[in-house]
Order: C-alpha cells, then structure tokens, then sequence
C-alpha cells in the first residue's frame, strides 16, 4: 500500500484536542443563537402582552343598567314645555341619585362629598347625550332665524325608562366592583368596536371605516404595483438586454426599496394632489402612495420566482418551436406564480401597516362614516390606532388604540400566514 | 483528415461548411464541415466538453437563447441556410425537433404535453384532429398502450424512461424532419435505454435523428454514421475539431486517427 498522509497526523491526542476544541466551539455558538432568541422573543413578549393587556379591554364595554326617571320637576322646572329649555338640562344628573341610592351614599353632606365624585366618574359624556336624545332631538336648523329645529325624542317627562349607559374608568374606580356586585354594571362585547367609524367620543368609537378604507387602500395598491411590478419582473429576467441601463435600472429598484416611506407620502402629495388633483384623503391616492412600496417588493420576489423556474420547460418548449413569449406564459409564469403571490402579499401586509405617508396625504380623523368607494376620504386601520389614542392620554382610548393593533396584527398574520402556507404548498409540489 | 465525405447514394439532409462556434472568446467548436444523411441515425461521440452538444444545439438554433454564444459559418437544412436573416427559429424548429438530456415533460398533463407543440403552431382544425395528433404521436413513440388510460394524469408521474418517450411523442407531434437528441438515455436505466434505442431504430424510418451519446456500445448499436469530435485547443496540424466521420463500422473498426482508435477502444473519455 502506498503511504499518501504522513502517520504522524494521526494521532490520537491531537485528535482528540482538536475535537474537543471544535465542540466547545460550536456549543458556544449554539448559546449566543439561544441568548439571541431569547432576548427577541422577551421584547416581542413584553410588547405583545402590553398591547394584549390594554387592547383586549377595550374590546370589551362594561354597561350600566339603570332606571332613570325623567323628573319634570328637575327637566323642566317652570313647566314651560319649551324642548329648548329641557335640552339644557344636564341628563346625567338624574343618573347620579339612582347609584348613590345602590351604593349607600348620602345625597348631600360633605362626609360623602369624595364618594360622590367618583360614582360621577363612572358616567360618561355620551351618557348625557344618550339620554337628551330620548327627550329632545335636533333636526336641522331654521333657515332664517338659524334656530335648532327641535323635536321630541319619543319618551315623556315622568316617564321611568331602564336604559344602558357606557361606563368609564372602570379598571380604577372602587365601585365598579360593588356595582357589578348589584348586578348594574356589566361587562360586554365591544360591537360598537367594529360596527361603529371614528369618533371623539371613545364611549362610541368604531374602527368601520378605518376597515373599509384600509380594504379599499390595498385594493388600490394590489391593482397598481402587481401587474406592473410582474411585468417589470418578466422583462428584465427573460427579455431585458444586459447593459448599463438594465443594471442602472436594477439597482435603483433595489434603491427604492430602501427609501423611508415618509418620503413617497410627501411625493404622493405633490405628484398625485397637487399635479393630479386627486382628491386628497381617500384610498385612491394612498393606494398608489402605497404602491410605490410595494413595488420593488413584488418585483424582486418576483425575479427571484421566475429565476428558480428549471430552465428545462423554457428549454423544452423553446425546442418544440415556442417563442420566448410562449415560454414565458404558458410555463414561466405559472410556474412562478406562487412566488409572486407570495411576494406579494407580504408587499400588501408592509402596505397595510404603512402610516407615515398616508398621514402626508391627508388620510387622518375622517368622520364622515364609511367610504362607499375609493374616492371617498377615509382613515386606514394604521392610522385609526393614530385616531384612536387622540390627542391626549385617556385609559379607554388607550385601550381601543391597542384594539386597533390587535385587529392590524391579527390581519397582519393573516397575510403572511396564507403567504407562508402557499410557499410551503408550492415547494411541497415542486 | 480534410475532407469528411459521405457514400454517394446518402441523401443529404444538412450540409455544414466551415461552422464555428464560440461562446465569448472561447471557441468550442471550429471549422466543422459535415454532411448529415437522410433518414439515418448520426451519432456523435468524443471527450467530455470537445462540443458535441454545442455543435447539436447549432443544428435548431437552440444556442440563440444562450448568452455570448456565436455562430459563423453555414449550415442548410435542405438547401436553406438556417442562419439566414429572413430564417424563423419558429419555423425552424417545427423542422428540426429536439429531446434532450434529462426528462423534462411539462407540469401539465400527459395528453397536453404532446398537444402543446401542435397548438402553438396551428397543425388542427378540430379537437378530434387534435386527439389523433396525439394518439399518433404517442404511437410513434411506443408509448402508447401505456398511457393511453390516464392521458389526463401529470407527466411528471411516469417513470423516467416513460418520461423520455413522452418527450419524444411531443417532439414528434410537430411532425419534424429532423430529430436531435442528447444524450436521451444517460439519465435512464438498461431497460429503458434499451426501449429508447430501439425507438430510434423504427424512427430512423421516417426521420433523420441526430444523437450524442457517450455510450460506444450505443453508437453501434444504433447509429448508421459516427462523428468523433475531440476538443478545442487541438493540435498545430488539426484545422478542425470534427477528427473523423463515416460509417459507424468503418470509424469503431478501422478508425483512421490515433485519437479516434483511443476513444472507441475506451483509452481516454
Ligand atoms: N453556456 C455556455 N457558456 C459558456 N461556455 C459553454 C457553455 N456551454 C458550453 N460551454 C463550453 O463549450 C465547450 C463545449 O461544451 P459542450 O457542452 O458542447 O461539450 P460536450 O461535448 O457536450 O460535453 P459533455 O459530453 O460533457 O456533454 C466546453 O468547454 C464548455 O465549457
Ligand atoms: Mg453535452
């Protein structure tokens, strides 16, 4: 037998150190990847558990059952039966004595002066208006005294009618217990929270609209960037001559993908109202914003998908006389197509949490309802976690803020999750 | 050798004069000059990388797709060159067909794998013309008996040898005058290389077939003319890399260059 490697290089201790170095050395890389993992997965906790904490409340409302009795002689004193006069009068207050009565507290005094002001603070704004409304409504103003035109809301005075009242505060304020106890105070689910649209009012806030506009918004962006963004693919892998243009186009697509967002929405605003005249706020001029995003996404996953097609089938029916248009529709492209949705979809999920350039384009606080179509402004579901927190600090509002992320999120793992499952279908099928 | 000639009752097929072939400055082939028969098998044989899949690809003008790959010299199909500026690959390759390498059937069905060729070129007027094209050319390719209760099934479900005769079927279904084919059985087992081989025999028949093997054994089995082609940088006195071509029994049993007496007795390859 020929000696080819030296005996020496053998032996066993030698080995045996360069095994155990090798060990030690892929066990330390194995615990910097787990205390990686662990950091990020700590973060994402800590994030999604506060999001989760707060939002989970405000998917819920706790309601007020009560009698309320509309007292005339507080309602309308003078017995004037002026419905201007009674709709003055601060309906909340009728409220108030039938939770002092539950609760135990004095009506007058200063001994349970504190007491009363937190049983007040149950009670909210839309409350009082809720209970006008039953008495009094306005219909319109009187086109030449500009006088409120005013109508009975249906109930009488001294009528004694059960309502349910939208109550506040109530994760802090020592009587809801108590309250909840008497069986006035429940807890219910949020319908308002997706059948309501966007208002001040967080008692009666809605993400609807934002829904809807978002809807709309992406259906804008899918029908802008996926044609033109496959058509670009397939150009410049099947078609596009290697030059100095195609590589200058190649690395600004890449560009593009890393422009801050900010930027399109100031050139929305620009190109699309100003030079355009667009109507600004609405899902058509934040769709295409958003497009521009999505875009370069969509291309690349999309050059990616045609390229890990097996040239075999180009090659086949190029043999059997196809042209390379032939090729590419009847094989490439089908064959790519999972991919491209892929890509897609996760270009649509980016779009989706997009706010900063919408906020350019004027897509805030609408609060006209929802947009019937594209043309009409409207928020999206990004921005209406914006709406929502409002202006300044208030514990419902953060918590239907964080219902809105709730709801984005769960939308969000929607898309990537059917992104996921049709990359795993098509590779299983591959 | 300087002039390669064929018997004189051959019927020329395609005439090539002085082809070269380079792929940026790489020259794989060079100033081949050869005469392809009619309705005969033409095997191509040499060492691995001398450019006989080049020189095949040349014959459809597959190298048209490929990246810096350059084409001088003439080559006629009948009398016309294939080369010309007036000439469609499209018609083209309706002519000369190809089967290649590793199976490759479309993800489609078995019955629209074989239907595809004649849709793009318009070769029906009705469905059951269609049906007949396609039985046909499942026939041609023997296999039918088959496939022909589960024409709806993928083609990607069959066992490759069954594969490589689906290509074959398509391939055919254009109703070409010629057939090129690489190396249609190295990916197959014995059996079904020998289905695939015998398949040639009956198509040489009707077609003029062009096959790169690196099987000797399948070269004298099948083919009625051997070209050994030995690879570019060639010697100060080679003016071509196309070493010897003839009648297969002449070239295996009393070649006339060294090299060709080396490869076929399995001295280099
Ligand atoms: N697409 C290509 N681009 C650049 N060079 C190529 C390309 N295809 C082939 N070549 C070169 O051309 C020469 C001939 O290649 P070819 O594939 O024709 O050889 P071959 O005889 O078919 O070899 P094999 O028997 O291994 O299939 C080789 O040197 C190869 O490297
Ligand atoms: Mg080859």
């Amino acid at each position: 037998m020929v000696q080819i490697i030296d005996p020496k290089y053998k032996v066993a201790d030698y080995q045996a150190q360069v095994m155990r170095r090798r060990r030690a050395k892929s066990r330390r890389f194995q615990a910097m990847g787990i205390a990686a993992l662990a950091a990020a997965g700590l973060m994402l906790a800590a994030l999604l558990s506060s999001i989760f904490y707060n939002g989970v409340q405000g998917l819920f409302e706790e309601r007020m059952t009560v009698e309320v009795t509309f007292d005339p002689a507080k309602i309308d004193p003078k017995g004037t039966g002026d419905l201007a006069v009674m709709r003055k009068f601060n309906f909340d207050t009728l409220v108030y004595p039938v939770l002092y009565e539950a609760l135990d507290i004095k009506v007058k005094g200063r001994s349970d002066r504190d007491k009363r002001r937190k049983v007040k603070q149950l009670i909210g704004l839309g409350a009082s208006n809720q209970l006008r409304t039953m008495i009094v409504q306005e219909v319109g103003r009187d086109p030449v005294s500009d006088e409120p035109v005013l109508v009975s809301g249906g109930t009488q005075l001294g009528d004694t009618v059960t309502v349910e009242l939208t109550a506040l505060s109530t994760a802090s304020n020592p009587y809801a217990q108590p309250l909840r106890d008497l069986g006035i105070l429940k807890t219910r689910f949020n319908g308002d929270f997706f059948t309501g649209v966007n208002s001040n009012d967080p008692g009666y806030y809605g993400i609807l609209d934002a829904l809807v506009g978002s809807f709309w918004t992406l259906l804008v962006c899918f029908l802008a960037s996926f044609p033109v963004a496959v058509l670009a693919a397939v150009y410049l892998e099947e078609f596009a001559p290697r030059n100095a243009i195609t590589d200058f186009i190649e690395v600004n697509i890449n560009n593009l993908a890393a422009v801050p967002s900010i930027v399109f929405g100031l050139m929305g605003a620009f190109v699309f109202i100003y030079v355009f005249g667009m109507p600004g706020g609405t899902a058509l001029v934040g769709g295409l914003v958003l497009s521009l995003l999505t875009l370069p996404t969509i291309i690349v996953a999309a050059r990616a998908a045609i390229r890990s097609v097996p040239g075999s089938f180009r090659e086949a029916a190029l043999g059997l006389g196809a042209s390379r248009q032939q090729a590419m529709w009847s094989f490439v492209l089908p064959y790519a197509m999972p991919g491209i949705i892929t890509g897609t979809i996760i270009g649509l999920a980016g779009a989706l949490g997009e706010t900063a350039p919408l906020l350019f384009i004027g897509m805030v606080g609408f609060q006209s309802g929802v947009p019937a179509t594209p043309l009409e402004g409207t928020p999206s579901l990004a921005v209406g976690i914006y709406n929502a927190f409002g202006s300044q600090f208030d514990e419902l509002k953060n918590q239907l803020s964080n219902s809105t992320i709730i709801v984005l999120l769960f939308l969000l793992m929607l898309l990537n999750g059917t992104a996921a499952y049709l990359r795993y279908r098509s590779e299983k099928s591959k | 050798m300087s002039e390669i000639m064929l018997g004189s009752d051959d019927e020329i097929r395609i005439s090539c004069k002085g082809v070269n072939v380079a792929y940026w400055d790489n020259l794989a082939i060079k100033n081949v000059s050869m005469d392809i028969p009619s309705k005969q098998v033409t095997a191509f044989i040499g060492p691995s990388g001398c450019g006989k899949s080049t020189f095949l690809r040349t014959l459809n003008r597959m190298n048209d797709t490929i990246d810096g790959c350059r084409v001088t010299g003439e080559i006629k199909l009948d009398g016309s060159d294939i080369y010309a500026r007036g000439m469609d690959t499209v018609f083209l390759r309706q002519w000369v067909g190809m089967v290649f390498q590793k199976p490759n059937p479309f993800p489609k069905s078995i019955y629209e794998n074989v239907a595809y060729g004649p849709r793009i070129h318009g070769l029906f007027h009705t469905k059951a013309e269609l049906d007949d094209i396609v039985e046909q050319a499942l026939h041609g390719a023997g296999l039918w008996d088959e496939v022909k209760d589960r024409l709806r099934d993928p083609g990607t479900g069959l066992s490759g040898g069954q594969q490589q005769r689906l290509c074959i079927a398509r391939a055919i279904a254009v109703n070409p005058e010629v057939i090129l084919m690489d190396e249609p059985a190295s990916a197959l087992d014995p059996i079904a290389t020998r289905k695939i081989e015998e398949l040639i025999h009956t198509l040489a028949q009707n077609y003029t077939i062009v096959i790169v093997t690196h099987s000797m054994a399948q070269a004298q089995r099948v083919a009625d003319k051997t070209a050994f082609f030995y690879a570019v940088p060639l010697t100060e006195d080679d003016d071509s890399n196309l070493i010897e071509f003839g009648d297969t029994k002449q070239v295996f049993e009393s070649p006339i260059d060294e090299r060709t007496r080396q490869y076929v007795e399995g001295a280099f390859g």
